[in-house]
C-alpha cells in the first residue's frame, strides 16, 4: 500500500507540471493586461512600468514561468497584481472557510442524498418515489443564486433561524465553543444552498445505485436464505449500493477547494470562489495560478484518497 | 402412495408491464415426492428458471403468480405472507442458482453468507453457527474450510463459489433443495464433482431435490422422474426410465437425439431445427408444431392437452389422443 | 419498516436543526443592546489595505474615509476645501507656496499627537522611490518632490517644517488648482510606519490587521475580516471627541450582494445601502422607514475615438456621431431618470461647470446628416449607408466592455442611433473590461475605432491627465496645440487665480473640447444610497451619504 501510494504521488507531478504549463500558457494567451485594468487618470505610464518590472511582467513568459514555478515549489506563490500583496496571505483566510462549508454541504449532501435515495429506491415508481424524483429535477435545475436567495428569504428573514450572510457574527466577542457555534451556525444556509443542486445528483445516484443492487444475483441470494427486507437492504445492499460514492466523494474533495462562487457571493461568505472570480476579472495571475493549482492538485489528492478509500471498502480492490 | 412434499397446480406466472402481460409458465403442474430427485428439462427459455423462482417467491422485476397453487406439505406458498415465506426460504427450501459468479455477495466474507440462514433460522450462535457452515464446507470438499471462511468471492474460482452455494443452500438441513442447472457453468471435471456432491448429500440427508437442467446426461445420472418443457408449459412428464426408453413425446425424442452418443458413430450432432419461440410469439396451436417432424394440420390451430400414456406417464401431442386416427398424418 | 427508520432519522435532523437554529438565534442578539450602532453595505469586497497612501479600492476607501481625518475637507458647495486636521493654511499671492497650520488637538487613536512630522513622513513615503502605489502625481507639484522620487535629492526641497504644528510648503511653480489636488492631504501614523520596508508595506500588519491600526479620524478599525465585514469603533482619541463626535458607537460594514442587501434593508437587518443600481430604485421606494437619496455622479461614461483613425481624424464626423445620439434616451430608458445628460467633461456637481455649454450638444440627426454630407460622406450606392469621401464603403467599429449592465445595454442603442443618420456600425462582442483596456491603452494598437467606457473626476477639474495630448490616460490620440495651451492657461496662469477666472478658462478650453469631439460624452449615473429612517443626521451629495463627512453626526433614534 505505502509502495502503491508513493507510486500515485510520483505520478501526479508530471500532471501537476504538465497543468501549470497549459494553465500558464491559457492565462499568457488570455487577452488583458493585469495592469491594463487599471485605468487611473492619476497613474503615469513611470508607474505602470514600475509594477510591471516588480512583477517581472518585463520578461519573456518562459522567464517568467520558471521564476514561478521555482517559487511555487518553495511553497511562495508570489504577490498579487491587482491587490500587490502576498498571495498565501490572500488565500491563508479564505481556504479555511472554502473547506469548512464544503465540508458541511458535502455532510448535509450525505446526510440527506443518501436517505432519499434509498426511499426512492424502496418503492421504485411509487409516488414517494415520483415526488422525490421531480423534487431532484428542480432541485437540480434550481440556479443556485436563486436557492440562495429563497433560503435568505425564508429561513434568513421570515423564520429568522439563520444568519442570512456572512460566516460569522461581527463584533461578536465569541470564545471558543461559542465562536465555534456562531461558525456552524452561519455555514448552514450556504451549504444548504450548495447541497440543494449536490442533493439532487446523489438522491438520484443513489437510487439507481441501489435499485441495481437490489436487481443483483447476491441480493436474490440473500433473500433465498429467509432475511428479512431490511436485512437484506441494510447487509446486501446498501454496501455494494454505496461503494462507488467513494469515488464521487474524491472529486468533491478536489472540488471543495475550489470553492462556490455563486453561493459565497450571495452569502457575503467570503472563501477562495470569490477570490477567484474576482482574480480572473482583474487577470491577477497569481492568484489564479494558485487557487487553480490548489484545485488541481486538491483533485489528483482527491481521486487517491478515493482510490484508498475504495481498497478498504472493496475486498475486491487491492493494491500493491 | 405418501402425500407429495411440493405439489404445483396450474401455476402460471406473468410478467406485466406497462402494454401487455407475458406468459412464462403457462399452466404447469407437477409434484414432487419426499426423498425424490425431479428434474426440469427444456431448452434454454422455456421457464424452468421461473417456475423455480416463482416456488421461492423470488421472481425478478414485475414478475408474478399470477394463477395456480404451490403446495408445500399442504401449505400453498402463494397465499402466504411475505413474512411466513421467509421462514421457510433458506430453512425448509434452499435454492442454488444458476449463476455461481455473481451468486455470493462480492463484499462480505464467506463465513459471514453462510453462517446468516443458520443464526437466523437454527436460532443458533455465530461460533455453532461458524462451526456447522465449517463442517458443510467439509462436506462439500473444501480442505481447508476455515481459511475459506475468511475469504472474499473474487478469491475463489468458479466452481469453488457453486460449492460454496451448495454448503449454504444445505447448511439448513433443507427439505426441498432447488438446483438451478448447477453445474451448466462448471468445467466438466468439477462437474461431475458437484453432481457426486449433491448425490452424496441427497443420501445423507434425504432431500429432495428439483434439478434443473438441459443437459439429458445430467438427468440420466440423478433423476428419478423427468418433467420436460417446451415454451412455458410442460410437454412431457414420466419416470427416468421411460423417458429414455419410451420417450413420446417429439421434443422430448429431439432432445434425446441431440445427446452426443459415444455408441453412435454420428458425425453430425442433431440438433432440433428452428429456435425456441419467445413468450411474445407462442404459437396458438401446438407451440412445438412449428418445430415439429410430426406435425399434422390439426396441431398448428389446436392446442393439445396432456394424455396419459402410462404409469405416471403424460404426455401433450396429439399423437398420443386416445382418438388419434382422426387427425390425418403427413 | 426500514422506511420508517430514514423517515424518523430525517425527521430528527430537521428538528435537531431548528432546534440548534432557534438556540443559535436568541444568541446573536443578546450582545451590544446598548451600543449605538449601525450596518452599512458595499456591494463587492474590500481589499484591505486600510492605509491612505497604499489603498487601491473604492470599498477601502469607504473605510478609510471614516477612520482617517484630512487636512482638509469639501465645503458643501463642493467650491473649496474648509479646515479639518488643517487649522488653517495661506496660499501665496502667486499660489506657488503655502503655509499650513495643523490643530494641536489632534492625535492618533494611540494616543500620540498627530504633528507635521507624520504630514511630512506621509509626503516622502508617497515620493520615495520604492512606493509601490500610484499617489505620486499627488506631491509631484511640490518643489524637489521629482528629483527625491528618483533618487537625485536625500530630502524633498520644497517642505519646510516650522515646528511641530507648522510648515512650509513650496511648489515647483505657481498652480491654480485647488490645495487638495496639489498635496496630498491624509497623514499617516509616522511613529508605526517609520522605517519599515516601503516597497512591501502592503504586507505589514498595520497595514491590515484591525489591533496594528493606527488611525486619526473619527472611528477606528475594531475587527477585520476578509471579503465579509469591517467594524468600526468609536475613535475615543479623536480631536473632536471632546465635542460628542462621533455620535454612533460602532459602524459594522458588511460586504453584500446587492439584491440581498436590499431584502436586509426591508427587514430592517441592514441600515445604510450604498451604490443602489437604478433598476432597483423603485423597489426600495415601497419600503417603509426608508430613506431614498440620490445625486448626480461625478464620473461619466463616453464613447471614445480613435482621433488619429484614418476613418475618424475628420472632426465634422466625430460631431456628426455627437449629434446622432440620443442620449436623452439612455437616461430615460436605461437608467430610468436616474442619472444626468453630460455635455462637458466638468461634472455638474463641479464648481466649473458651465450650463449654457449645454446646448451645443444636443440630439439633432438633420445637423449629424448635413455635417456628414459637408465632410463628403454621402450615400453613393443607395444601399441607405454613407460611403465615405472617395466612395468607398464606411463601416466603422464600436466596442464595450462587459460588467456594467446600463453600459452594455447602451451599445446597441447607440449603433441604431449612429445608422439612423447613415454609418453603418460594426458593433462587436462585449470583451472582459481588463481585455479591452489592454487594447485601449496599448499605443501602437491600430484595431480600435470607438469604444464605449468611463471615468471618475475631481471636483477641482483637470482636463490634463485625460485631455493633454501627452498624458498617458489620453486614450483617443487627441492632439490639439490648442487645447493644450488652454489647459496650461487654466492651471498656472495669473487668471486663473480667482475660481472666477478659472471657470472662465475652464469654459474656454471646453469649447475646444465641444468643436473636436474626442470623445462622446454620454451621460452620468447618479449615485443612488437607501438607509433606515431610524438613522439621523444623514447628509447627501455626490459622495454619497457613506463617503460624506456628515457621517460624524449620524445618530440612531
Ligand atoms: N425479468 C423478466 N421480465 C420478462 N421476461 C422475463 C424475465 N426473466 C425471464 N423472462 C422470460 O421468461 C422466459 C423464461 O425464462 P427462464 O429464465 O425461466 O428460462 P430457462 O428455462 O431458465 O432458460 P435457461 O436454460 O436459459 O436458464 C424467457 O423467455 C425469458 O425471456
Ligand atoms: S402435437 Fe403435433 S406438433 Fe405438437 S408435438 Fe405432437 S405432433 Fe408435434
Ligand atoms: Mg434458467
Amino acid at each position: 500500500m505505502v509502495k502503491y501510494v508513493t507510486r500515485r504521488l510520483l505520478g501526479t507531478i508530471p500532471m501537476i507540471v504538465l497543468i501549470s504549463i497549459i494553465l500558464f500558457t491559457l492565462l499568457q494567451l488570455a487577452p488583458g493586461d493585469p495592469l491594463a485594468g487599471k485605468l487611473d487618470q492619476h497613474a503615469d505610464a513611470n508607474y505602470i512600468a514600475k509594477l510591471k518590472e516588480d512583477f517581472g511582467l518585463d520578461k519573456p513568459p518562459v522567464e517568467q514561468f520558471f521564476f514561478w514555478a521555482k517559487n511555487f515549489v518553495q511553497g511562495n506563490f508570489g504577490v498579487s497584481f491587482d491587490k500587490k500583496v502576498l498571495v498565501q496571505d490572500l488565500l491563508s483566510e479564505r481556504i479555511g472557510k472554502t473547506v469548512f462549508l464544503g465540508v458541511v454541504a458535502l455532510i448535509f449532501t450525505y446526510m440527506i442524498a443518501i436517505p432519499l435515495g434509498i426511499l426512492s429506491a424502496n418503492k421504485p415508481y411509487s409516488k414517494l418515489d415520483y415526488t422525490l424524483t421531480s423534487a431532484s429535477f428542480i432541485g437540480f435545475s434550481m440556479p443556485s443564486f436563486f436557492a440562495g436567495l429563497l433560503l435568505i428569504y425564508l429561513f434568513g428573514f421570515q423564520l429568522g433561524w439563520f444568519p442570512y450572510s456572512g460566516s460569522e457574527t461581527e463584533a461578536s466577542g465569541y470564545e471558543g465553543l461559542e465562536y465555534l457555534m456562531d461558525r456552524l451556525h452561519h455555514v448552514i444556509l450556504p451549504a444548504m444552498t450548495l447541497a440543494i443542486i449536490n442533493i439532487a445528483q446523489y438522491n438520484r445516484y443513489v437510487r439507481a445505485s441501489v435499485l441495481d443492487a437490489k436487481a443483483q444475483d447476491y441480493t436474490r441470494t440473500a433473500r433465498s436464505k429467509g432475511l428479512s427486507e431490511s436485512k437484506v437492504l441494510r447487509k446486501h445492499v446498501l454496501r455494494n449500493a454505496l461503494i462507488p460514492l467513494v469515488t464521487l466523494f474524491g472529486i468533491d474533495l478536489g472540488l471543495l477547494l475550489s470553492g462556490a462562487i455563486i453561493t459565497e457571493t450571495i452569502f457575503g461568505f467570503p472563501g477562495v470562489g470569490q477570490l477567484y472570480i474576482q482574480s480572473i476579472t482583474t487577470r491577477d495571475y497569481p492568484v489564479v495560478m494558485a487557487i487553480t493549482m490548489m484545485t488541481s492538485m486538491a483533485v489528483l489528492i482527491g481521486n487517491l484518497i478515493a482510490d484508498i478509500l475504495y481498497a478498504f471498502v472493496d475486498p475486491r480492490i487491492k493494491y500493491d | 402412495m405418501s402425500q407429495a412434499l411440493l405439489q404445483i397446480e396450474n401455476l402460471k406466472t406473468v410478467f406485466e408491464n406497462t402494454k401487455s402481460a407475458v406468459t412464462v409458465v403457462d399452466d404447469i403442474s407437477f409434484s414432487m415426492n419426499k426423498g425424490e430427485t425431479l428434474a426440469l428439462v427444456g431448452e434454454s427459455g422455456c421457464g424452468k428458471s421461473m417456475t423455480s423462482l416463482s416456488i421461492m417467491g423470488l421472481l425478478p422485476g414485475t414478475g408474478k403468480v399470477a394463477q395456480g397453487k404451490i403446495m408445500f406439505e399442504g401449505n400453498d406458498l402463494t397465499k402466504k405472507s411475505v413474512e411466513d415465506i421467509s421462514k421457510i426460504r433458506g430453512n425448509k427450501i434452499a435454492m442454488i442458482f444458476q449463476e455461481p459468479m455473481t451468486s455470493l455477495n462480492p463484499v462480505l466474507k464467506i463465513g459471514d453468507q453462510m453462517t446468516e440462514g443458520l443464526i437466523l433460522h437454527h436460532k443458533l450462535s455465530k461460533k455453532e453457527a461458524e462451526a456447522r457452515a465449517i463442517e458443510r464446507l467439509k462436506l462439500v470438499g473444501f480442505a481447508r474450510a476455515t481459511d475459506i471462511m475468511n475469504e472474499y468471492p473474487h478469491q475463489l474460482s468458479g466452481g469453488m463459489r457453486q460449492r460454496v452455494m451448495i454448503a449454504m443452500a444445505m447448511s439448513t438441513d433443507p427439505q426441498l433443495l432447488i438446483a438451478d442447472e448447477p453445474t451448466t457453468a462448471l468445467d466438466v471435471t468439477i462437474q461431475a464433482q458437484v453432481l457426486e456432491l449433491m448425490r452424496d448429500v441427497k443420501a445423507e440427508f434425504e432431500t429432495s431435490i428439483l434439478l434443473i437442467t438441459h443437459d439429458l446426461g445430467v438427468v440420466a445420472e440423478m433423476a428419478d422422474r423427468v418433467v420436460v418443457m417446451y415454451a412455458g408449459k410442460v410437454v412431457e412428464e414420466a419416470s427416468v426410465f421411460d423417458v429414455f426408453e419410451k420417450s413420446s413425446h417429439p421434443y422430448t425424442e429431439g432432445l434425446l437425439k441431440s445427446v452426443p452418443n459415444l455408441e453412435s458413430d454420428q458425425t453430425r450432432l442433431y440438433s432440433i431445427r428452428g429456435n425456441v419461440p419467445t413468450p411474445e410469439e407462442f404459437p396458438i396451436g401446438c407451440r412445438f408444431a412449428p418445430r415439429c417432424d410430426k406435425a399434422m394440420d390439426h396441431c398448428f390451430d389446436h392446442a393439445p392437452d396432456l394424455y396419459r400414456v402410462g404409469d405416471r406417464h403424460q404426455v401433450r401431442c396429439f399423437l398420443y389422443h386416445p382418438e388419434k386416427g382422426t387427425f390425418s398424418h403427413e | 419498516m426500514k422506511k420508517s427508520k430514514i423517515g424518523i432519522l430525517s425527521l430528527a435532523v430537521v428538528m435537531g436543526l431548528s432546534v440548534f437554529a432557534t438556540a443559535c438565534g436568541s444568541k446573536s442578539s443578546g450582545d451590544g443592546a446598548k451600543k449605538k450602532s449601525i450596518t452599512a453595505t458595499m456591494n463587492s469586497t474590500f481589499d484591505g489595505k486600510f492605509n491612505p497612501g497604499l489603498y487601491d479600492s473604492v470599498y477601502d476607501a469607504y473605510i478609510l474615509d471614516q477612520t482617517f481625518a484630512s487636512l482638509w475637507k469639501q465645503d458643501e458647495k463642493l467650491e473649496t476645501s474648509i479646515p479639518d486636521l488643517a487649522e488653517s493654511w495661506k496660499e501665496s499671492e502667486k499660489k506657488d507656496a503655502v503655509s499650513i497650520k495643523l490643530r494641536k488637538d489632534a492625535k492618533w487613536s494611540d494616543g500620540k499627537p498627530l504633528t507635521v512630522d507624520d504630514v511630512i513622513f506621509t509626503w516622502k513615503f508617497i515620493a520615495d522611490k520604492e512606493y509601490s502605489g500610484s499617489r505620486f502625481e499627488y506631491v509631484e507639484s511640490i518643489k524637489g518632490a521629482k528629483e527625491y522620487h528618483e533618487g537625485k535629492a536625500k530630502d524633498i526641497e520644497g517642505i519646510k517644517k516650522v515646528d511641530d504644528y507648522n510648515l512650509e510648503v513650496t511648489f515647483e511653480k505657481s498652480d491654480a488648482r485647488d490645495i487638495s489636488t496639489k498635496v496630498f492631504s491624509t497623514p499617516m501614523p509616522k511613529h508605526i510606519f517609520e522605517g519599515k520596508p516601503v516597497k512591501t508595506l502592503e504586507n505589514d500588519p498595520a497595514v491590515k490587521k484591525a489591533e496594528n491600526i493606527v488611525t486619526s479620524g473619527p472611528f477606528t478599525i475594531k475587527e477585520i475580516k476578509a471579503g465579509e465585514f469591517v467594524v468600526l469603533e468609536k475613535n475615543k482619541n479623536f480631536y473632536g471627541a471632546a465635542q460628542g463626535k462621533p455620535k454612533l458607537d460602532q459602524i459594522v460594514w458588511k460586504v453584500l450582494q446587492e439584491d440581498v442587501a436590499i431584502g436586509a434593508l426591508k427587514e430592517g437587518k441592514v441600515d445604510m445601502v450604498s451604490r443602489i443600481k437604478p433598476s432597483s430604485f423603485e423597489t426600495i421606494k415601497g419600503f417603509k422607514d426608508v430613506e431614498l437619496v440620490e445625486d448626480t455622479d461625478l464620473g461619466y461614461q463616453y464613447l471614445g475615438f480613435r482621433t488619429d483613425h484614418p476613418k475618424l481624424s475628420d472632426k465634422k464626423v466625430r460631431r456628426a456621431i455627437a449629434y446622432a445620439i440620443n442620449r436623452e434616451q439612455m437616461v430615460t430608458g436605461l437608467l430610468k431618470g436616474h442619472g444626468t445628460l453630460l455635455s462637458t467633461p466638468v461634472s455638474p456637481k463641479s464648481w466649473a461647470y458651465n450650463k449654457d455649454l449645454d446646448a451645443d450638444y444636443s440630439f439633432d440627426p438633420a445637423k449629424a446628416k448635413a455635417l456628414l454630407a459637408e465632410a463628403g460622406y454621402k450615400d453613393t450606392n443607395g444601399d441607405g449607408f454613407v460611403e465615405d469621401p472617395s466612395g468607398k464603403p464606411y463601416v466603422l467599429s464600436l466596442e464595450f466592455p462587459k460588467g456594467n449592465q446600463v453600459r452594455e445595454q447602451s451599445a446597441k442603442l447607440i449603433r441604431e442611433d449612429i445608422e439612423k443618420v447613415g454609418i453603418k456600425i460594426d458593433l462587436k462582442q462585449p470583451k472582459d473590461f481588463a481585455a479591452l483596456a489592454e487594447t485601449v491603452q496599448q499605443k501602437a494598437d491600430k484595431t480600435m475605432e470607438m469604444w464605449l467606457m468611463g471615468w471618475t473626476t475631481d471636483v477641482d477639474p483637470n482636463p490634463k491627465n485625460i485631455y493633454g495630448s501627452t498624458a498617458e490616460s489620453n486614450y483617443y490620440r487627441w492632439k490639439s496645440p490648442e487645447s493644450d495651451k488652454s489647459i496650461g492657461v487654466s492651471m498656472y496662469d495669473q487668471k486663473a487665480f480667482t475660481k472666477e477666472g478659472r471657470k472662465a478658462l475652464i469654459k474656454d478650453w471646453t469649447k475646444i473640447f465641444q468643436q473636436d469631439s474626442p470623445v462622446v460624452l454620454l451621460y452620468s449615473q447618479n449615485i443612488i444610497d437607501a438607509y433606515n429612517k431610524r438613522v439621523t443626521g444623514v447628509q447627501y451629495d455626490y459622495r454619497g451619504a457613506l463617503g460624506h463627512p456628515s457621517f460624524v453626526d449620524w445618530d440612531v433614534k
